[in-house]
């Protein structure tokens, strides 16, 4: 069974009068556990891809499905509970809310989930170590180093233990020997926590790495393989 | 949710700052403000109230309508029996009758359009507080004919105590008639239009002068409770009519048409300065959260990609506001009755403004009491709150239509 698919998307972005395509007419469905990258020059299409399966836009034709569900009809808010219930994000320049320290900013997703407080406090410890930075719990965003704030950011999305993981370039703003432990990172959250993990970059290290590697170019699928 | 809206209020401190600043500005400007009119026109209704109308009048019906003239011969024939209808009254505290009339006043080739009033002196005290007012010398007897005049008048006239003047008038059948008056006292009201143009003198003495023998102009009737005016009056109206159908009627104070005159014009004017300064400090809001909001795009992006709803995003915007609002509009509301306080036991003094504008025609005292309640410190402070909170609503719409697709754009 299908974590999240895609049947024949196609996106337009409208930029005054003209019609850009970003995904000319994409199938693509991702399975339980796969640990995918998603690859391919500047402009391809990988952001785009990223916002349906993260259900942050609607393809212009085509269906999109979430376990199987069409999250075409689905309003803005029944698509915030699709996202708040079943996907983790992963940003390229971290996002976190930096008014908050790293225990909040991963308590904020099981805030909006409305989980109890005592039951947030030890999930949040256990995955602030099991992302090893346990110790800087209290500290701000801005206090930490890139590669600390990104772990941070991994804890966020594993936190509610989420059907899939989305990931944008989680590397691009980190140096490499940093990225590698990151990347590290999401492979072994992938195989303890069997959580599907999909990201992009256009990396060669880093898409050697993937278990699944999708090349995109033009917004079509160029090849797909799996190592 | 409350801790994001707190801890972003502290994010720009400097902003916030600012922002709460215009917005406690704002505050305090509108409750010292209305603090100051609320005395002002507090103390020019008693002093209107006390010195031309009492709380209900009696009047001729003819001199109703001729009231600027002072028309004499629409006079309130014995006005005793009239004023005990009114005395009948269990509202009633006080009924008193007077004769206003217009001279001119002439002492060594000077002379000058004055009003004088004809009083029962007994009875003055809680009415003009004449007893408190003598600067010099004493209050004028019952059927002396004595006079109290006022301080700046005898100045301007170069009188002093003592002296006698010979006051020249009309009687109310037209004829020319003279009385020499000695001056026993000077008053001083602190209110130019009773300190440059009027005397008084005993109402038995104003009677004999006008030849108005056991009349009076005007009743004036004082009440427990002022608000229930137009009530008494209406009752005293009903009587006055079987007893004497068509010929006096009453008025209570609120049926003044000059006092609701300068009442709905201060309502006006300061509802108007009010919800200026508001309004202007609300733009400030309006622009320091839209600053924010946009700052913010891409984290409120992320926010909406982690699941937040868009009444959420709009919730922790407002909240924001309302933090600042309400911290801001008590500090705001703070200072104010600190102003207010202050210019309500302290008084503003204007007597100098006064002297160069020349005779004003109305009781306003030339020192200013603000009015000082914790009614109009309260209502500012929800004022500023509530303007703070209206200003935050488009920043908030905005907020709350960011895409949660600019969490994955990068510039
Ligand atoms: N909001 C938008 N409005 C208009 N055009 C857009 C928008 N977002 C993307 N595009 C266009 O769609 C195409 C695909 O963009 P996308 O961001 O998906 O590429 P990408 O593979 O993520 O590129 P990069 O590696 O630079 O991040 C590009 O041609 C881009 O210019
Ligand atoms: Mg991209």
């Amino acid at each position: 069974m299908s974590v999240v698919k895609m049947e024949n998307a196609v996106k337009n972005y409208k930029v005054g009068k003209v019609e850009v395509p970003a995904l000319r007419g994409l199938t693509l469905s991702i399975e339980k556990g796969e640990f995918t990258a998603i690859a391919g020059p500047s402009g391809s299409g990988k952001t785009t891809l990223l916002n349906l399966f993260g259900c942050l836009d609607k393809p212009t034709s085509g269906k999109v499905f979430i376990e199987e569900h069409d999250i075409i009809t689905l309003n803005p808010d029944q698509l915030a509970d699709v996202r708040n219930h079943h996907i983790g994000f992963i940003f390229q320049s971290f996002n976190l809310i930096p008014v908050l320290t790293a225990f909040e900013n991963v308590e904020f997703p099981l805030v909006l989930l409305n989980e109890l407080p005592a039951h947030r406090k030890t999930r949040v410890m256990e995955m602030l170590e099991s992302v090893g930075i346990g110790d800087l719990a209290g500290r701000r965003p801005g206090e930490m180093s890139g590669g600390q704030q990104q772990r941070v950011a991994i804890a966020r999305a594993l936190v509610k233990h989420p059907d899939y993981v989305l990931a944008d370039e989680p590397t691009a703003n980190i140096d490499t020997k940093t990225g590698q432990e990151i990347l590290d990172l999401m492979r072994e959250m992938n195989q303890k926590h069997k959580t599907t993990f999909i990201f992009s970059t256009h990396d060669p290290k880093v898409m050697r790495f993937a278990r699944r590697l999708i090349m995109i170019r033009d917004g079509q699928i160029e090849s797909d393989e799996r190592q | 949710m409350f801790k994001i809206a707190l801890r972003n209020i502290f994010r720009n401190k400097r902003r916030s700052v600012l922002t709460g600043l215009s917005i406690a500005v704002a505050v305090m400007i509108a409750v010292y403000l209305w603090s100051l009119i609320s005395g002002i026109m507090d103390d020019l209704f008693d002093n209107m109230i006390r010195l031309n109308y009492g709380h209900v009048r009696i009047l001729n019906t003819d001199y109703v309508k001729r009231e600027r003239l002072l028309p004499l011969e629409a006079n309130i024939k014995d006005y005793q029996a009239v004023a005990r209808l009114a005395d009948a009254d269990r509202n009633v505290t006080l009924t008193v009758g007077r004769i206003k009339f217009g001279v001119l006043l002439e002492y060594k080739g000077k002379n000058k359009p004055v009003f004088g009033t004809g009083i029962v002196p007994e009875n003055e005290s809680p009415i003009s507080h004449l007893d408190q007012k003598i600067v010099e010398g004493r209050m004028i007897e019952m059927g002396k004919e004595e006079m109290n005049l006022g301080a700046s008048l005898a100045r301007e006239l170069g009188l002093k105590l003592g002296d006698t003047l010979t006051v020249v008038t009309q009687t109310a059948y037209g004829s020319i008639t003279a009385m020499n008056l000695k001056i026993v006292g000077i008053f001083s009201y602190g209110v130019q239009s009773m300190d440059k143009t009027t005397f008084f003198i005993p109402l038995d003495r104003a009677q004999k002068l006008l030849d108005l023998e056991n009349s009076a102009t005007e009743i004036f009737i004082f009440i427990k409770d002022k608000n229930k005016g137009p009530e008494v009056a209406k009752e005293i109206r009903a009587k006055l009519d079987l007893a004497y159908p068509g010929k006096y009627m009453a008025k209570a104070w609120q049926e003044q048409e000059l006092l609701y005159f300068y009442m709905v014009i201060a309502r006006n004017v300061y509802a108007g300065l009010y919800f200026l300064v508001l309004f202007l400090a609300s733009f400030t809001i309006l622009n320091t959260m839209f600053m924010s909001v946009l700052e913010r795009t891409k984290e409120i992006g992320m926010m909406k990609a982690l699941g937040m709803k868009n009444r959420q995003v709009m919730g922790i915007v407002m909240l924001e506001a309302l933090l600042i609002g309400t911290i801001a509009s008590f500090i705001g509301a703070i200072w104010g009755s600190g102003i207010a306080y202050y210019l309500a036991t302290r008084g503003l003094d204007f007597t100098a403004t006064f002297e160069t504008m020349g005779t004003i025609n109305f009781p306003i005292s030339s020192v200013y009491h603000a009015l000082f309640s914790w009614g109009i410190v309260f209502f500012g402070f929800c004022m500023g709150i509530l303007f703070s909170v209206a200003a935050a609503v488009p920043p908030a719409l905005r907020a709350a239509k960011m895409e949660p697709t600019e969490s994955l754009k990068e510039i």
